[in-house]
């Protein structure tokens, strides 16, 4: 699967890569980098509020906590606040100029830049026969960048570029030794071939499959290139090297553009390549431009299609659900992309305004974009009744195009080794009047268990707590063979079918399951074909996020709507723990103290039938 | 003048040093080194507090002051206190074993870790064409070694010693990183000799140098000590330590005596005895010249300059509540064999095993005297007079018991000793515990203090010391402003100074002589001053309060009675102390403001024998 969208276009940059005394930003609008007047009260805003914050010390306690027991957040908690000032006391300079956010920013930079790594201890990798519980990287050889080490050098090239002569009446040594570290950190070990073979996964170098972390750096590296890279060959190297990295990052898309790591990622993967196809085309003066793509109009489209309602995304895979997509963004990249469903969307969610943005310290070159862009005009965004991504399996349908009004209802395949993965083949979500019915919990706090063999271990990545079957008690597995097969969609009423028997192991005994759901004239159909080789148990869960508001005989009422279940199930209701870190956070994200299960369970052994749900 | 003590031994260090693995500390103690479990409990508290303390945020804009401003503390009292945390922690954990106190001190060592540079702000060097408001030693490349990125080294050294095992528990990478620092800051630059040679304190330029090369040069050997693992290393940086002391202990006068005054003694000599134990153990008791004389007179010096229970003679570049550091001297005096030494510790102990913890700026010292045994207790005596011949200091006491009856010293030597203040003549003189006639001292350093600025700090010149002007013109800095002719009378204790070549021909002296003696329980002064012209003649008094009393020839402070010439009038006038070189001077003499004393010829003179009597 998959394209290569820069391979395609055959380009040779050599020649074509703006020296770095020539560089502009933003050479397509036609005021280039000048920020919005508009902007500016905010800047020095919070500029002012800097000045007053006392500067966080991470220490080394800190960084060993993820190796000691997985918590990240305490290091993160002040490593990130660090880059948030930096930035926004370089801006309020920049708009200032007068000098007195200069010490403070000073005192924040040359703090970053005696950081022994600016790779986050969750992404610290490890080198044989040491407990790499703190950075091996002390020596001044660096040989891995994570997402953080990439942000923070494309942060610090933004100061540069804002502050760098107001450094150099201070002292030269401010600007060389940002140069300095910006190179040992990033430049030196993206050039080096070896050190990206052996150690940065996310290149796809070695053939693996990549995800967000591509892009993501490889624009933040694009961005270091741009403002602060001098030797007019390292450029141009740096931009050569790029692009099939870059496309390593499109070739592990489907055509519908949809991302299999959920809304939440979308703004920092999609939302990445984008940065760096803005950065591709100011650094070649115009001469790397997908925009035009297919491919990337659609993998800007999706953020779209994944609304729910005003606070809502279909959070399938690995999200929060109270995420927004990011308006300003996609207005930017609807505009570059001639997408109408990405500019109306964020026309509709600006309302006629331009909202006050900061500069974002995790994809620095677009905010900076961000930043210069006039007020768009209001416009009305009407959803569409229905999208079908069929790369990912992803079907939704929706009863009004007012967001708040109908019911709602989504359906998803795919497979269990998707990037961030859950376990969730069939899972279904189903909204009424904006308010949810049934909900996929999401995702919660980062611990080291997140993503080491113990990551199935938290309930919120289960089969079993999102909205699908469990057979004889067994769940989903993980694995790129646990997927949905036969996919059929009906393009005419949205409903769509699904074999799920592959998404089982043997020991679940599953003859064959076929789940297919559909919304139509004002009611959802959720059928589930069941059959056992021989009598079993089947369970069907239901997230939800409060009890019903009544119960009787097959049915119970929630948000207004009666859900009506096959009389041969058993209705039950229970609690779910939260008090692990990972999942602590998720009900407040539903704006509820706890979050419930809805079971049902055939009432005695059975060799399965057609189980038909409905909600109206 | 002065020995190179090391040289003449002859030392041949190759195959002498021990190699890394079997090196231990205090090889010449029975049990090496294991601290007294007296100890303990004041250590285990001090770290007890830290584990809850904040640990200092180093600033840039604090580093920049230096050139900004001047200001040198703002950075300094942030980054030195790292330091103390660092070991006093490494100490706890040390003796507790407990792991209680390591997350915090792995936080402070890391932090030091990643600091760009060791070096403080006022050492910072320079680089042609750069402002070096910050350090340009950012790039891995180290050329320079100053006083605290030595200490800081040797600090962690005796950490590393401490805590290795402790530290490998978690993970190697901690112990990989001091080495790696330590031998990238110290090592490599300390082995270089080009960069050596670019460093001033090393006595290969031409500057005189001071006690920054016995500091620098034993915490370097402790260095070598606990955290050099390659032999061949090892007697490379023993073997180059050996002349670079030379260089020092040639600057020194048989006498002992330390120009640069009693506080600096503590890193000077103090320092010096730090190398020579730190030699000791590395060679396994080859090098050692404790028995030296001039060795034994350095430390004996700083029991000379005791002058009551809570200040010192500070002459030269001192404050004077400086109190001698009694466990140096106990450990000092036992290894060269000074009763006056021992004694004086012992009188200070009195018999009690005093509280103490390691020590950041000289480390390995401390961790020897913190494996002290009780000693019983003595009484000190101090020497009725004494005369260093060398720096040209006599001082003579009415009494053998310290704080009991006058105390006169008067000083001679020349305006351009080590730190110098323009003092040439300068008398001091106490009643029992009082100070009548003082030395200001020093008082903070900025970047005016070591600037062509240093003379207009009143502090240093010599109308603010108790010395004459003639024609409202004071002496001059510089080897050739000096004093001349002294003769010490070994009987009377009487010092006599030719102090005509202390001050500019401007000041029209044709002749000026100076001498003081404590004498039947009366101070004598006598001035002798001839003028080639008729001129103004002033004679300058420092006081810490104003006379009780004053009359047409006499004051009275603090008892006595100081009569001088008819011819001369008397006023008194308090000092601007807003400067912040010198804000803490009224503090350190219990008042709120300084004073002068002036007593100036009533009318233009050819001048005569002025007689000042403190009885």
């Amino acid at each position: 699967m998959g394209r290569k969208v820069f391979a395609e276009r055959g380009y040779n940059v050599a020649g074509k890569v703006v020296p770095l005394s020539d560089f502009k930003m933003f050479i397509d609008t036609p005021q280039g980098f000048k920020i919005n007047e508009t902007q500016i009260p905010a800047i020095i805003e919070r500029g002012e509020k800097q000045l007053k914050a006392e500067i966080p010390q991470p220490l080394a306690h800190e960084y060993m906590m993820f190796r000691r027991d997985g918590n990240r957040s305490i290091y993160e908690g002040k490593f990130f606040p660090r880059r948030g000032m930096v930035m926004d006391l370089a801006l309020a300079e920049y708009v200032e100029g007068k000098g007195r956010f200069l010490d403070k920013l000073i005192d924040v930079l040359w703090l970053i830049l005696e950081e022994t790594t600016w790779v986050v201890p969750a992404h610290n990798p490890s080198k044989q026969g040491v407990n790499c519980c703190l950075p091996y990287a002390y020596t001044g050889h660096v040989d891995f960048i994570d997402l953080f080490s990439a942000t923070t050098a494309a942060t610090l090239s933004f100061v540069y570029y804002l502050c760098r002569d107001k450094f150099d009446t201070v002292t030269t040594l401010i600007n060389e030794r940002l140069l300095f570290e910006i190179n040992r950190r990033i430049v030196e070990p993206y050039m080096n071939d070896a050190d990206l073979l052996a150690k940065n996964w996310w290149s796809g170098v070695n053939g693996n499959a990549v995800n967000n972390w591509c892009p993501w750096i490889i624009s933040n590296v694009l961005a270091v290139c741009a403002l602060t890279v001098k030797d007019q060959f390292t450029r141009t190297m740096l931009v050569q090297k790029s692009l099939p990295l870059l496309d390593n990052f499109t070739s592990v898309y489907h055509d519908d553009g949809g991302c299999d790591e959920g809304p939440g990622y979308w703004n920092a993967a999609g939302g990445a390549l984008y940065n760096a196809c803005v950065a591709l085309y100011d650094l070649t003066g115009g001469y790397v431009n997908v925009f035009d793509d297919p491919l990337i109009k659609n993998m800007g489209e999706y953020a779209v299609k994944v609304v729910i309602s005003h606070n809502r995304v279909l959070n399938f895979a690995d999200s929060p659900s109270r995420t927004n997509p990011n308006a300003v963004l996609l207005y930017n990249w609807g505009k570059a992309s001639n997408s109408e469903m990405m500019t109306t969307f964020a026309q509709s969610r600006m309302g006629g305004k331009l909202p006050i943005m900061g500069p974002d310290t995790s994809l620095p070159y677009r905010s900076f974009r961000f930043l210069c862009m006039d007020t768009p005009e209001a416009a009305e965004y009407k959803a569409p009744s229905k999208f079908y991504l069929d790369g990912i399996i992803i079907a939704g349908s929706r009863e009004n195009p007012d967001p708040q009004k109908g019911l709602y209802l989504a359906l998803k395949g795919g497979h269990n080794a998707e990037s961030h993965n859950h376990n969730d083949m069939g899972n279904v979500i189903v909204y009424a009047d904006g308010k949810p019915v049934f909900i996929d919990a999401g995702s919660g706090k980062y611990t080291r268990r997140t993503f080491n063999n113990e990551r199935y271990t938290i309930w919120a990545m289960c089969s079993d707590y999102h909205n699908c079957a469990t057979f004889n008690g067994v769940t989903q597995p993980a694995g790129g063979k646990y997927r949905s097969s036969d996919e059929q969609y009906d393009e005419a009423t949205g409903k769509l079918t699904m074999n799920l028997k592959t998404a089982y192991p043997p020991e679940s005994d599953i003859d064959t399951y076929v789940r297919s759901a559909v919304l139509q004239d004002g009611v959802i159909t959720l059928e589930d074909d069941v059959k056992l080789n021989s009598e079993g148990t089947v369970m069907f869960s239901f997230l939800v996020t409060k009890a019903p508001e009544s119960v009787e005989g097959n049915s119970f009422v929630l948000q207004g709507r009666t859900v009506t279940f096959d009389p041969t199930l058993e209705y039950k209701i229970e609690e779910l723990t939260c008090d692990w870190p990972e999942v602590v956070g998720i009900p407040g994200g539903w704006e509820t103290d706890v979050m419930r299960r809805i079971t049902l369970t055939t009432k005695t052994p059975t060799k399965g039938k057609k189980y038909v749900l409905t909600v109206k | 003048m002065g020995r190179r003590l090391f040289a003449e031994r002859n030392y041949n260090v190759v195959g002498k040093v021990v190699p890394f693995s079997d090196f231990k500390m205090c090889a010449d103690l029975p049990d090496g080194f294991k601290i007294n479990p007296g100890q303990y409990p004041f250590l285990i508290e001090r770290a007890e507090k830290l584990l809850t303390a904040d640990i200092p945020q180093l600033i840039a804009t604090d580093y920049m002051r230096f050139k900004r401003d001047g200001n040198r503390t703002g950075y300094e009292s942030k980054c030195f206190p790292r330091r103390a945390m660092a070991l006093e922690l490494a100490l706890a954990e040390h003796i507790e074993g407990k792991g209680r106190f390591l997350d915090k001190l792995i936080d402070v060592v890391w932090l030091i870790l990643e600091e760009t540079t060791w070096v403080i702000p006022a050492h910072n060097p320079d680089k042609e064409g750069v402002n070096t408001c910050l350090p340009y030693a950012y790039t891995g490349h180290v050329d320079y070694i100053d006083l605290f990125s030595a200490t800081t080294a040797a600090t962690l050294s005796c950490i590393y010693y401490l805590c290795h095992d402790h530290f490998d528990k978690i993970t190697t990478i901690i112990n990989d990183r001091i080495l790696f620092e330590l031998n990238r800051r110290i090592v490599e630059p300390f082995m270089k000799d080009e960069d050596l040679y670019n460093s001033w304190w090393t006595g290969y330029g031409e500057k005189p140098i001071n006690n920054w090369c016995p500091w620098i040069v034993s915490n370097v050997l402790t260095v070598c000590a606990l955290a050099v693992k390659d032999t061949a290393t090892r007697t490379m940086i023993v073997k180059r330590s050996l002349p670079l002391l030379d260089n020092f202990t040639e600057t020194y006068h048989d006498d002992g005596g330390c120009d640069e005054g009693p506080n600096y003694w503590n890193a000077a000599g103090g320092a010096l005895y730090n190398a020579c134990v730190a030699l000791y153990d590395l060679t396994d008791g080859y090098v050692n010249i404790y028995d030296d004389p001039l060795f034994k007179n350095m430390g004996e010096y700083a029991v000379k300059a005791v002058v009551t229970n809570k200040r010192v003679l500070n002459f030269a570049d001192s404050p004077c509540l400086t109190k001698p550091n009694a466990a140096l001297l106990y450990h000092w005096g036992k290894s060269c064999d000074s009763e006056m030494m021992v004694n004086y510790a012992r009188g200070r102990w009195k018999g009690g095993l005093p509280g103490m913890t390691g020590d950041p700026n000289i480390p390995y010292r401390s961790l020897r005297f913190l494996c002290m045994e009780r000693s019983p207790a003595a009484e000190f005596k101090p020497l009725k007079k004494f005369y260093l011949d060398g720096l040209k200091i006599a001082g003579t006491r009415e009494t053998d018991e310290i704080n009991k009856g006058l105390y006169l010293a008067l000083k001679g030597g020349h305006n351009l000793e080590n730190h110098n203040h323009n003092d040439l003549g300068n008398i001091i003189v106490f009643s029992n515990e009082d100070p009548i006639f003082i030395d200001a001292g020093n008082g903070k350093y900025t970047r005016r203090t070591f600037s062509e600025d240093r003379y207009k700090i009143w502090s240093m010149s010599s109308d603010y010391h108790n010395c004459a002007t003639f024609n409202g013109i004071p002496q001059k800095e510089g080897k050739q402003y000096r004093s001349a002719n002294e003769q010490y009378d070994e009987e009377s204790g009487k010092l006599t100074l030719d102090l005509t070549y202390a001050y500019p021909t401007e000041c029209d002296i044709k002749h000026y002589v100076r001498s003081a003696v404590l004498e039947n329980g009366e101070i004598t002064i006598e001035d002798d001053v001839e003028l080639n012209n008729e001129g103004s003649v002033m004679f300058n008094f420092l006081v810490n309060k104003a006379p009780e009393a004053v009359s047409e020839t006499t004051f009275t402070l603090y008892g006595r009675t100081v009569t001088f010439d008819p011819s001369l009038e008397y006023k008194i006038e308090e000092l601007d102390c807003t400067d912040e070189e010198v804000a803490r001077l009224p503090s350190t003499w219990d008042t709120d403001a300084m004073r002068r004393i002036i007593l100036t010829a009533k009318a233009p003179t050819k001048g005569k024998k002025y007689v000042l009597t403190v009885k």
